[in-house]
């Protein structure tokens, strides 16, 4: 008999047409990677600010958040929360420009997939990103098979 | 059910006559239009649910006329479309407000699945997320709720097992609570007031697993840019969970091992080690023996892991906990949105004890946060749940009328493609966008030629 996963039916959508959501207060920065992912032909959304990330988020299932510890209007820790209210789920990367310790230790106590320094290699991020994918058809085949 | 209404407009009639065709199909009613003009002109005097724009049209453009639209009326859902996969225009027509753009050629499926979910998931996804955005803050303070003799076992064990400071395995199906587990076991050691580090060893890749892990020095590879902690120093004097612990590469198990033996560890680009005082505790969907035999685990790190094993009952194996469960729930939930929802109707309660959910306990949340989200009523209906009639048990009769079968829909787009092109096999399968060596394998597999 098949097994439905009857609640997040946006589950065995194909992953390539969930988006990745990248938020820093640098725009440039959000913009840059944003737009190697998209050359990649992965989904991705730029944006300064973590409204303008929640709302997409509202909308859009995501793939993966890549946070910087800083947003234009809120703290990277804070959207973070508020995006894994909407996706308990949700794998997080958290970008940063601040190599404090305390900074890394605060991020990988939320519970991130990976912490990454700036300026960043773009490679790195790839490398999560397909992780995620293939993670992600490898699940939903064995939900639905179950 | 009221048909959602769809606004089409794009200059090619080709496309015009096939997105008409597909969305009648699928049951929305639709009204094409050939130019921005005419599409303004309609929705100034009618009602849309949604509208497929095309973003290149000669006149009003595609990003014009999404303009208008959400000047006249922002709840109408917008998907642009357009030729050339342009991320600028894309990007920036989602910055306007559309909802997602789709480029051509069409991917029927795509759109099917896009259409679906904006308009007939809209409210339920908006309602859903509202309120979970509202539960946020209270999530960590989740608690294992059960009264039944398994999780009056696990509950006892965490208490014990707290105290000391032994790794434990926590085994179970998704959805059962490995974490809650964890944040228990940690909130009720000695360690509490340490990080407890949670990683899911299944998303980080195998590459990168070493510096993640233990660290790295500045300069160790490229995008080392500074020294980083790793999950082990992060979570120093803490508790570091594995989540999904099976996931890890050979290579990473021989040196987690030794870790844990000698409770040092390297750093990626240093040939110094360092003390680190972390309490692991490791969790898996996967049965780990069946893992070892195949060669995927390694013994020896098992028997390092599994001092304690706490072993997660899914939840169909203790239905009679459901109406507790709900009980649970639903003190939550009227707590936080201060609304007096007062139970939940029988037939409705037994349609979950019918149901064996895949999901566990999350997915009984889930269905119950939706139903929570959705009724109006004192108490949650049958109406309110989702259908679970297709895992095979008795439940509410399909409401509304129900959509063609994915298969169904594609044979009769190809039939309606064929007798529109007639004998011209390229130019039917180009209007599917589909290519020609597609639309025979097509053709062959629905008998159509």
């Amino acid at each position: 008999m098949m097994r439905m996963r009857l609640v997040c039916s946006d589950e065995d959508e194909s992953s390539a047409r969930r988006w990745i959501v990248v938020a820093d207060a640098d725009q440039d920065a959000a913009n840059l990677l944003a737009g190697y992912l998209l050359y990649q032909r992965f989904r991705a959304y730029p944006t300064g600010r973590g409204s303008e990330a929640l709302r997409v988020a509202r909308v859009h299932p995501l793939s993966l958040a890549v946070i910087d510890v800083q947003l234009a209007d809120m703290a990277g820790r804070e959207l973070f929360q508020r995006l894994r209210a909407i996706d308990p789920a949700l794998p997080v990367i958290m970008t940063t420009a601040d190599f404090g310790a305390a900074t890394e230790m605060d991020a990988r106590r939320l519970g991130i997939i990976q912490y990454v320094q700036k300026p960043f290699d773009f490679r790195r991020l790839e490398l999560v990103a397909r992780r995620i994918h293939t993670m992600r058809s490898r699940l939903a085949a064995g939900v639905t098979e179950g | 059910m009221e048909r959602a209404r769809v606004l089409v407009a794009d200059d090619d009639a080709d496309i015009r006559e096939l997105l008409s065709d597909a969305l009648t199909q699928w049951g929305y009613d639709v009204i094409a239009v050939g130019s921005g003009r005419e599409a303004v002109a309609r929705i100034t005097r009618e009602l849309f649910d949604a509208a497929l724009v095309d973003i290149w049209m000669p006149g009003v453009d595609g990003l014009q006329l999404l303009d208008e639209i959400k000047r006249h009326n922002a709840a109408i859902d917008v998907v642009m479309m357009t030729g050339d996969p342009m991320v600028s225009t894309a990007v920036q027509a989602l910055k306007s407000g559309a909802y997602d753009y789709l480029v051509k050629p069409l991917n029927l499926d795509e759109l099917r699945h896009l259409m679906r979910r904006v308009l007939e998931k809209r409210f339920l996804t908006r309602e859903v997320s509202t309120l979970r955005t509202k539960l946020g803050e209270h999530l960590a303070e989740k608690e294992l709720v059960g009264a039944s003799p398994q999780m009056a076992r696990v509950k006892e064990l965490v208490a014990r097992v707290a105290e000391s400071d032994s790794p434990v395995l926590v085994e179970g199906e998704s959805g059962t609570g490995k974490e809650l587990v964890a944040s228990a076991i940690h909130r009720r050691s000695a360690r509490a007031k340490r990080p407890l580090v949670p990683v899911n060893c299944g998303a980080i890749p195998a590459e990168l697993m070493e510096s993640e892990f233990f660290g790295h020095v500045k300069g160790a590879f490229t995008g080392a840019v500074a020294d980083a902690l790793g999950l082990f120093r992060s979570a120093n004097g803490g508790t570091l969970f594995l989540d999904e612990v099976a996931e890890l590469p050979q290579a990473l198990q021989a040196k987690l091992l030794r870790v844990l033996e000698a409770k040092e560890i390297r750093p990626v680009g240093t040939t110094k080690t360092l003390a680190v005082d972390v309490r692991i505790i490791a969790a898996t969907n996967k049965d780990l023996e069946e893992a070892i035999k195949s060669g995927s685990f390694r013994q020896d790190l098992y028997y390092r892991l599994n001092v304690v094993r706490i072993a997660l009952p899914p939840l169909r194996e203790r239905k009679a906990e459901i109406p507790a469960l709900v009980t649970h729930f639903l003190r939550q939930l009227n707590e936080r949105f201060c609304r007096d929802v007062r139970g939940i109707a029988p037939d409705a309660l037994a349609a979950l004890q019918a149901y064996d959910f895949p999901g566990n306990v999350r997915e009984l949340e889930n269905i119950f946060e939706r139903a929570y989200a959705l009724g109006a009523h004192h108490e949650i209906t049958l109406a309110d749940l989702p259908d679970l009639a297709s895992t095979g048990m008795p439940a509410a009769p399909a409401t509304g009328e129900s959509l063609p079968t994915l298969d169904q829909a594609e044979r009769d787009l190809i039939a309606a493609s064929l007798r529109r092109y007639g004998k011209d096999k390229e130019k039917a399968a180009r209007a599917l966008g589909l290519t020609v060596r597609t639309f025979y394998r097509r053709l062959k597999k629905f008998g159509l030629s």
